[in-house]
């Protein structure tokens, strides 16, 4: 195991960084997406990409290079293609998917076509590009706080498996102080840090030691076996992005970045175990949209006013009972989609995370209406009559 | 011998604050005698805070349409009410004309009613764009490979 960077080593790093931050030399991409949030990471990772070597510092701990691999993505120029793995009723699926990065504009998949440029992303539809994002991410939500991932996890660094025929680190990630319940009593009240004896692995990440891209990433369910994972089978001569270049126009509005909601009691700041409001959005549709993570995992949960339209679920559903609601869920190649409402409001979850963290962050949602009974009765006498 | 409870109209202008200091002092005395009267009240608040929390209803695009439609069914309605007093009731009398003015009363009330408290509308999920927004939203601040290659499978997500 590596041992960790002294944090004198990572302050001077992040002052270092914050100075070329300030004097505008770094990439424009790289800039675009400064945040003070991403501060010290951004200052740490352009202190690694300024030096002659790519190479994964020895230094580095688990935290620090999942944060290198983040950034890296977007600092290289490269080709290759991913295999996407997911499990479904059982059934493990994979499919090949082409990337190509290339002047700050990352381009993904070929039937199914997306972009990536700065914090803009598109979705080719029909022949058109649609937007289905757009910068800047960074909320003002003053209810916003920071996540730190060592409060939950535990992060294992050793010699990671070759991929696509390149030398990785690996970078494990395991749930501390699990009980027997699988349940985390890692602190969300800004707590101190717990320690405690890490539980099962349940994400592994192998980072490149060349050039810091994340090269492969795999979710493991109880039993050790691939749940869901993206690896890289070939990749062709990554280099350093020289030049900038823009997406190309796009229809369709993006969501809007809003600083609160007056659902705000249905959309906590915190959610299940761990896992903190990072965002919180307005879609072109009114729906609100709350985007959560834990350091590790991330959660979306879209909040619409109306009754459920149950003719408008995909077929390949499973229903099932849980806390008081009748779920509809569907598992996909990004992570599990959890669909419940009622007469009044409808929820989807979107998450990557463990199930024992659905769980939990499902019973953290409202469950039933609360419309008041006059208004109920009024729309059973009046519904008959409603144009 | 115990004291009535308020009526619902006093418990209302209560609610509204508009009440003499005597009567403020009836309803408070009831309240902290009664727990009917209490759950009269809760009820009412409810019903009161339902319309008020209703904000401005959207308007469907046939609204005016629809108004004028309901306007002139009522003065049909009236009318052959009206007929119908004067044909049934050889001497047109007074209470058999506040009969009509109240039942139309009550066809505008039901209609302020339904115009005023709104439908819930059905509402479609949008399942697979909801998964595209989150890997979108994620991959600007996680790995975007990892995250958008996921979305980016023909085969994958819910099939719609």
């Amino acid at each position: 195991m590596r041992r960790r960077t002294p944090w004198i080593a990572r302050a001077a790093a992040a002052v270092v960084g914050g100075v070329l931050v300030a004097s505008g030399m770094l990439p424009g991409g790289f800039a675009a997406s400064f945040s003070w949030a991403s501060f010290s990471w951004a200052s740490f990772s352009w202190a690694s990409f300024s030096s002659a070597s790519f190479a994964a510092s020895e230094d580095e701990n688990g935290v620090e290079l999942l944060a290198r691999a983040r950034d890296a993505a977007t600092n290289f120029d490269f080709t290759g293609e991913v295999v996407v793995e997911w499990r479904d009723d059982g059934r493990l699926h994979r499919e090949r998917v082409p990337v190509r990065e290339a002047d700050g504009v990352l381009r993904v998949g070929e039937k199914r076509k997306i972009i990536g440029a700065g914090d803009d992303r598109l979705l080719a539809r029909d022949g058109v590009w649609k937007r289905l994002w757009a910068g800047p991410s960074d909320s003002t939500d003053s209810e916003l706080v920071a996540v730190d991932p060592e409060r939950k996890y535990a992060f294992t660094v050793s010699d990671g498996p070759r991929t696509a025929g390149r030398a990785t680190t690996l970078v494990e990630v395991a749930l501390l102080d699990t009980r027997s319940d699988g349940r985390s009593v890692g602190r969300s009240d800004g707590g101190s840090k717990r320690s405690g004896e890490p539980g099962r692995v349940s994400e592994r990440f192998a980072v490149d030691d060349a050039t810091g891209l994340l090269l492969r990433r795999e979710q493991l369910d109880r039993r050790g076996r691939v749940e869901r994972a993206v690896r890289f089978v070939e990749l062709n001569d990554p280099t350093p992005t020289s030049g900038s270049d823009d997406a190309p126009s796009a229809k369709g509005s993006a969501p809007k970045e809003i600083a609160k909601t007056n659902a705000a009691g249905e959309v906590p700041g915190r959610l299940g175990h761990g896992f903190a409001r990072t965002g919180l959005y307005r879609a072109a549709d009114g729906s609100i949209h709350s985007f959560y993570s834990d350091g590790i995992y991330t959660a979306s949960v879209f909040r619409q006013d109306g009754e459920l339209d149950r003719q408008e679920l995909p077929d390949d559903s499973t229903s099932t009972d849980f806390a008081g609601r009748t779920l509809t869920t569907y598992s996909t190649p990004s992570g599990a989609v959890v669909v419940w409402g009622d007469d009044d409001r409808v929820f989807t979850l979107v998450s990557d995370a463990p199930k024992r963290d659905l769980d939990a962050m499902v019973r953290d949602l409202p469950e039933a209406s609360g419309v008041g009974t006059a208004t109920e009765v009024a729309r059973f006498v009046l519904g008959p009559f409603r144009w | 011998m115990s004291t009535p409870d308020p009526t619902d109209e006093l418990l209302s202008a209560y609610l509204d604050g508009e009440v003499t200091t005597d009567e403020r002092s009836t309803v408070a005395d009831a309240l902290a005698r009664s727990a009917d009267c209490r759950a009269a009240l809760a009820e009412l608040a409810v019903a009161r805070d339902a319309v008020r929390g209703l904000g401005d209803p959207e308007l469907p695009a046939e609204f005016l349409a629809d108004i004028e439609r309901a306007v002139a069914a009522g003065r049909t309605t009236q009318a052959a009410a009206a007929a119908a007093v004067t044909d049934a009731g050889s001497d047109g009398s007074r209470p058999r004309r506040g009969l009509a003015w109240l039942a139309g009363g009550a066809a505008a009330a039901a209609l302020l009613a339904a115009m005023v408290i709104p439908a819930t509308d059905r509402v479609d999920p949008a399942v697979r764009a909801r998964v595209d927004a989150h890997a979108a939203r994620s991959s600007v601040s996680d790995d975007p490979v990892s995250e958008l290659a996921p979305v980016a499978t023909a085969t994958g997500g819910p099939r719609r």
